[in-house]
């Protein structure tokens, strides 16, 4: 109640401003002339007013000014402006189309923003890619790939080559935010991290935010991955597809209705297994190696005011030794969605969405003998959205988030000369709601973005709940207390305000600096003690022994523009202080654990550093430099302590993705129509490992005792790629183009073949001595990607 | 779980990494005492090791430690003392069985002026039922073998813990991921208990050996004869060898060595010498040690297996932070290091060739 009626105040406020004169409305959609795709960030400016808006993620726009006469300019990079002359006397409802310009055709464009957005906007620590400028990076394999691209944006890393997810500013993988179509995505790798989950072909525009996160997000402490998926063509039918070194694609779009309703479905597979069943015997046997996935979407504009979204994605990996051995793992997601209209200024969209990542395992040659193990994460989520354009100068957006989460970490039975043993753990269930409200106000040269969350989790009954003794950090706590619990019962509960502020002051038409703060509080947490994630690691909830993460950032940058925009440069630093990050103790058992809590370890964080970025956006030669200074640390009680102190008092420690130096070089040149050539080139300061001070024998084994955690580094990593883009076009007997394209990409990966370092570990050497000889020890170099990989795709567009 | 099923789906997509020995600094820590202090229930000799800790890259025998005065009280209050009877080795010898089952132990070692301590319990013992051989037949995953299989049923009751120790045709395995370990029928507590050992556990004396040809030596098989080429060398597991002595050498093709086994005896283990130019082989044989050890030494243990088998290769995408192993020794004063283990554990043993009535074949 009260939060209700906080924000009907905050409206009542803010309302209250335009009363003094009478004002109208501008609104509507700005879409693409060619497949009617709405356009996510496209520029409305009132010529007169010097001012504007520009469209959300759902393509609409609403400006609110006196009545009069107006030429109003609809931009986006890449499109023909079209400029509209308009007697505003009413409210008025306008849709533009805009085409891509000619320019496209000569020019690289590598910004779906208003071309000076990164100077104007408050927004800071985003990073925003279209997929035109994913495809252009040269990929592994030669596999489009969204979060492999990421990995160039400056803040943006990874643990190394190979493994799965991504850290941002210092952050661990399980504290990013990854959404497909509002729909949380829990694991976002197919084969254990080479690549991601996402269909270039559905995917439409991705958006990294990694600081000064708006107040309708929540639920992470790092940073946020928003992926809007296409619409689908709602002008004509559409194919497109390829066959690459690993995935064939196909996608289909077209309209439902001409211009109300519309559908995409794409589809990807890996094709190694049907390539190689006829030689490889074990694929014959029933052995199964693939994984694919499905992303299918479809919308309805019933009429001004109504939209509605339906979108889903699938996707499996599966790997079976045999039929009936084996493992697979897979998301599923579904998100329908309904955009309302309750007034030209006021936009609505409410989500419902379920989302569920599960894998599997099973092995065993016959019932008297196997294994079966089964684990789940499933959300179900309600979200309703608003936004109320109340001037050109100000927007308020509200609204709210119920989570309830089902966590199924094991259902499991073992059979041992047919006596069978049921190994499941409890289902954990738990509520997490929140509201929000924030403001957006241009006063003169200053923008403020305001915001205020606020988030309440319920850990809910059903699981047997324990609680454990104290007992010197680092040791198994132990159980003193176990109770069962009833379904719905609540176990415990949190709350927090997470206050939000973003500041931009214009210093001159091309520069501004920017400030922001936020508090999130995360209240699920990913479960995973190994250097990389994978796809068995499992997410818990807060309970009461585990208490919610909370991750504090403060950013400061200036942002510059150089020749019409053809250049925007950005430098920020930021801070972050972030609480009960998780930690384990040696040796803890994660899995088919009931008292996996007793295990577990609470510390603190910190993480700062300084981001640099030049990227030139147009022109035959376009690309990105990016420079990440950063540090991320960890201080838990049970880890990195003084010899001897009876306390375990942590002390400070690198975590293992820290990463001093960071430089990406990212670009691409267009030769001519035909040919595109694309470049990186990224060095990276080594990562850490941690070394012996010494060793011992026990029981014939060799044992060593240890030194400060993460305090070795291995070599800096430094990798160039390149690729080769040649696109033809069919041409008709009269000499005139197809509208179809095709293009043929040639990718090298590690063209110099570097054995960059993942890691250092020791170990005895390759002989066990026998007879009482003494081990000799050695410390060896891993390199995950030892060689030039070259890749091979085919794509079409018809 | 075990991981190395994650990274066998790696390979599969062919994309190679890759291992190099570096040369890499590391601290040297200060050296402190090691305990080591494993005993096994019965008559004889029971030994206790004093040594330091040394340099990690130091490839030498590790320093003994003399002059230690160690004991072993049980809560009868009976002393065992164990004297030193060459440096750094502590023995007590006992006339007939030491240990009672049920019974607590304490150490106490004192050295140097400092008393170190510990306790443990003699666990109770379980018994290996039968050893059965099973032929899996050529498939896509490479030609048909042997495997072994030990059966034997855990006691009702949570909380035994288990250290199997094998020897493969009379030669200890004792590489690290040799270390046999589980706990009540299963891989660890709770998962199942007072049911026949699980699968998995039942296959663990199975090590896949190869030679340092690569090329593999059948995990068990029967008995069989080899005759000499016309060289004089013999072709065994598709290597050449020849006899040196008592011992027969393999020969390295080409200057690849992998590691793996050199050389195999022939001492009728399984190799034995028929003439000139034919040569004996018994069938392999398995002997076990069922080892119940206290649930602490076998979480030391697991911590030892984790520490010395660290994952290379693909397998270092998902290492664990490298740590320290837990110790139940305890010093009177705290600030003075220790490292080592106390225990004392409860065998059983079982032994068996592979001969027509212990093998099955499946279908």
């Amino acid at each position: 109640m009260k939060r209700l009626s906080l924000i009907i105040i905050f409206g009542l406020l803010i309302g209250s401003a335009g009363f003094g004169q009478e004002k109208v409305t501008l609104s509507g959609y700005v879409r693409d002339a060619s497949d009617g795709e709405t356009l996510i960030g496209a520029t409305v400016v009132v010529n007169e007013l010097s001012s504007g808006n520009i469209t959300n993620v759902y393509g609409f726009y609403s400006i609110t000014v006196p009545p009069g006469d107006y030429t109003i300019d609809f931009r986006y990079v890449g499109y023909e402006t079209i400029t509209r002359s308009i007697n505003l006397t009413s409210n008025q409802r306008i849709d533009v189309e805009l085409s891509a310009g000619e320019q496209q055709l000569q020019e690289v464009v590598i910004s779906a923003k208003a071309e000076d957005a990164n100077v104007s906007e408050v927004e800071m620590s985003t990073q925003e890619m279209d997929i035109k400028t994913i495809e252009k990076i040269p990929a592994f394999l030669g596999e489009v790939d969204v979060i492999k691209s990421i990995q160039l944006l400056p803040g943006v890393s990874s643990v190394g080559e190979g493994a799965s997810g991504f850290n941002v500013r210092g952050g661990s993988v399980g504290q990013n935010l990854i959404l497909l179509d509002e729909a949380p995505v829990y694991n976002s790798s197919h084969l254990l991290g080479f690549f991601s989950v996402f269909n270039p072909d559905a995917v439409k525009d991705v958006k990294l935010y990694k600081g000064g996160i708006p107040a309708k997000y929540g639920g992470r402490i790092s940073s946020v991955l928003d992926v809007r998926m296409k619409e689908g063509n709602n002008k004509r039918y559409a194919v497109s597809g390829g066959v690459g070194t690993i995935f064939s694609r196909l996608a289909v779009e077209g309209p439902l209705i001409k211009d109300k309703a519309s559908f995409i479905i794409a589809g990807r597979r890996s094709y190694a297994d049907v390539l190689f069943k006829p030689f490889v015997e074990a694929l014959q046997d029933g052995a199964q190696l693939y994984f694919y996935d499905l992303t299918l979407k479809t919308n309805y504009t019933y009429n001004d005011k109504n939209r509605i979204f339906l979108s889903s994605y699938l996707g499996r990996d599966v790997f079976m030794f045999d039929k009936t051995q084996g493992f697979t793992w897979g998301n599923k997601t579904a998100t329908l969605r309904w955009n309302h209209l309750f007034s030209d200024q006021l936009f609505s969209n409410v989500t419902l969405l379920v989302s569920d990542y599960d894998y599997s395992l099973a092995f065993g040659d016959d019932d008297e003998d196997l294994f079966e193990w089964d684990s789940n994460i499933i959300s179900y989520q309600f979200k309703p959205e608003f936004s109320y354009f109340i001037n050109t100068n100000s927007e308020l957006t509200f609204g709210a988030d119920a989570i309830f989460y089902r966590f199924k970490p094991a259902e499991a039975r073992g059979v041992s000369v047919g006596e069978e043993v049921d190994i499941s753990l409890d289902e954990k269930q738990a509520l997490e709601s929140s509201a929000y409200v924030g403001l957006e106000q241009k006063m003169g040269k200053m923008t403020v973005q305001g915001g205020i969350r606020y988030s309440n989790f319920n850990y809910l009954g059903g699981a047997d709940v324990f609680t454990y003794g104290d007992t010197v950090p680092g040791y198994k706590k132990p159980v003193i207390d176990a109770k069962e619990t009833e379904r719905g019962e609540i176990i415990d509960t949190y709350h927090n305000l997470e206050p939000r502020l973003a500041l931009k002051y214009q210093l001159t038409a091309t520069s501004s600096v920017k400030a922001s703060y936020n508090r999130m509080a995360q209240y699920i947490h990913l479960i995973s003690n190994t250097t990389a994630s994978n796809p068995l690691d499992l997410w818990t909830p807060t309970t009461n022994n585990i208490k919610p993460q909370i991750g504090h950032q403060v950013a400061l940058g200036y942002f510059r523009n150089f020749k019409k925009n053809m250049y925007e440069a950005s430098a920020e630093v930021y801070f972050k202080h972030n609480e009960n990050q998780i930690d384990y103790i040696d040796g803890a058992n994660l899995f088919f654990n009931e008292t996996l809590e007793g295990e577990l370890l609470a510390g603190i964080g910190r993480a700062y550093g300084l981001e640099l970025y030049l990227k030139k956006n147009k022109g035959k030669f376009t690309g990105w430099i990016s420079y990440t200074l950063g540090r991320s640390l960890l201080k838990v009680d049970g880890i990195q302590y003084e010899d001897g102190d009876p306390e375990r008092i942590g002390d400070w420690y690198y975590t293992r993705f820290d990463q001093l130096h960071n430089v990406t070089w990212s670009a691409f040149y267009e030769i001519n129509k035909w040919w595109t050539l694309s470049s990186n080139l990224s060095v990276i300061s080594g990562t850490p490992f941690t070394s012996p001070d010494g060793r011992y024998t026990q029981q014939g084994y060799l044992a060593a005792t240890v030194d400060s955690r993460n305090a070795g580094r291995v070599p800096t990593s430094h990798r160039l790629d390149l690729s080769a883009t040649w696109t033809f076009k069919d041409v008709k007997r009269n000499g005139q183009e197809r509208k179809g394209e095709q293009s043929l990409v040639f990718t090298a990966y590690n063209i110099y073949a570097r054995q960059n370092p993942f890691t250092i570990y020791f170990r005895q050497g390759r002989e066990t001595p026998e007879n009482g000889e003494p081990y000799t020890t050695e410390a060896v170099q891993v390199s995950i990607f030892a060689a030039l990989i070259p890749g091979i795709s085919y794509n079409f567009k018809f | 779980m075990n991981l190395r099923y994650l990274y066998l789906i790696v390979l599969v997509i062919g994309i190679g990494a890759c291992e190099s020995i570096v040369d890499v600094k590391v601290n040297e820590n200060e050296a402190y005492l090691v305990v080591d202090a494993w005993l096994t229930r019965g008559p004889g000799e029971h030994v206790i090791k004093l040594t330091t800790t040394q340099p990690y890259y130091e490839n030498q025998l590790p320093p003994t430690v003399s002059g230690a005065n160690i004991r072993v009280i049980d809560s009868e209050g009976m002393v065992f003392d164990f004297p030193e009877t060459v440096p750094g080795t502590y023995v007590y010898n006992s006339p007939d069985t030491f240990g009672v089952t049920g019974t607590n132990y304490l150490l106490e070692i004192v050295h140097d002026g400092h008393t170190y301590t510990s306790g443990t319990t003699l666990p109770r013992k379980v018994d290996i039922d039968s050893i059965i051989y099973t032929y899996e037949p050529e498939s896509a995953f490479g030609p048909g073998y042997y495997y072994s299989e030990f059966f034997g049923t855990d006691p009702d009751g949570i909380g035994d813990a288990y250290w199997l120790k094998a020897w493969r045709n009379g030669k200890f395995l004792n590489k690290p991921e040799q270390i046999y370990l589980f706990f009540d029928a299963s891989f660890s507590e709770g998962n199942g208990d007072g049911i026949p050992f699980i699968f998995p556990i039942r296959t663990f004396a199975n090590p896949f050996e190869s030679d340092i040809n690569s090329n593999p030596i059948p995990n068990y098989d029967v008995d069989d004869t080899i005759t000499a080429n016309t060289d004089g060398t013999f072709t065994i597991n598709e290597s050449k060898v020849k006899v040196e002595g008592d011992e027969l050498q393999v020969i390295l093709e080409g200057d690849r060595n992998d590691g793996g086994v050199k050389k195999y005896a022939l001492d009728g283990e399984p190799y034995f010498q028929i003439d000139e130019n034919t040569i004996g082989k018994q069938a392999d044989s398995l002997y076990l040690e069922l080892h119940a050890i206290s649930p602490d030494a076998w979480f030391f243990l697991i911590r030892l297996q984790q520490e010395s088998n660290r994952p290379g290769g693909f397998g270092a995408l998902f290492a664990t932070p490298p740590a320290n192993l837990p110790t139940n020794i305890v010093v009177d004063d705290p600030a003075i290091p220790v490292v080592g283990f106390f225990n004392f554990s409860n065998k059983s043993s079982f032994g068996q060739r592979l001969t027509p009535e212990v093998t099955r074949f499946d279908e």
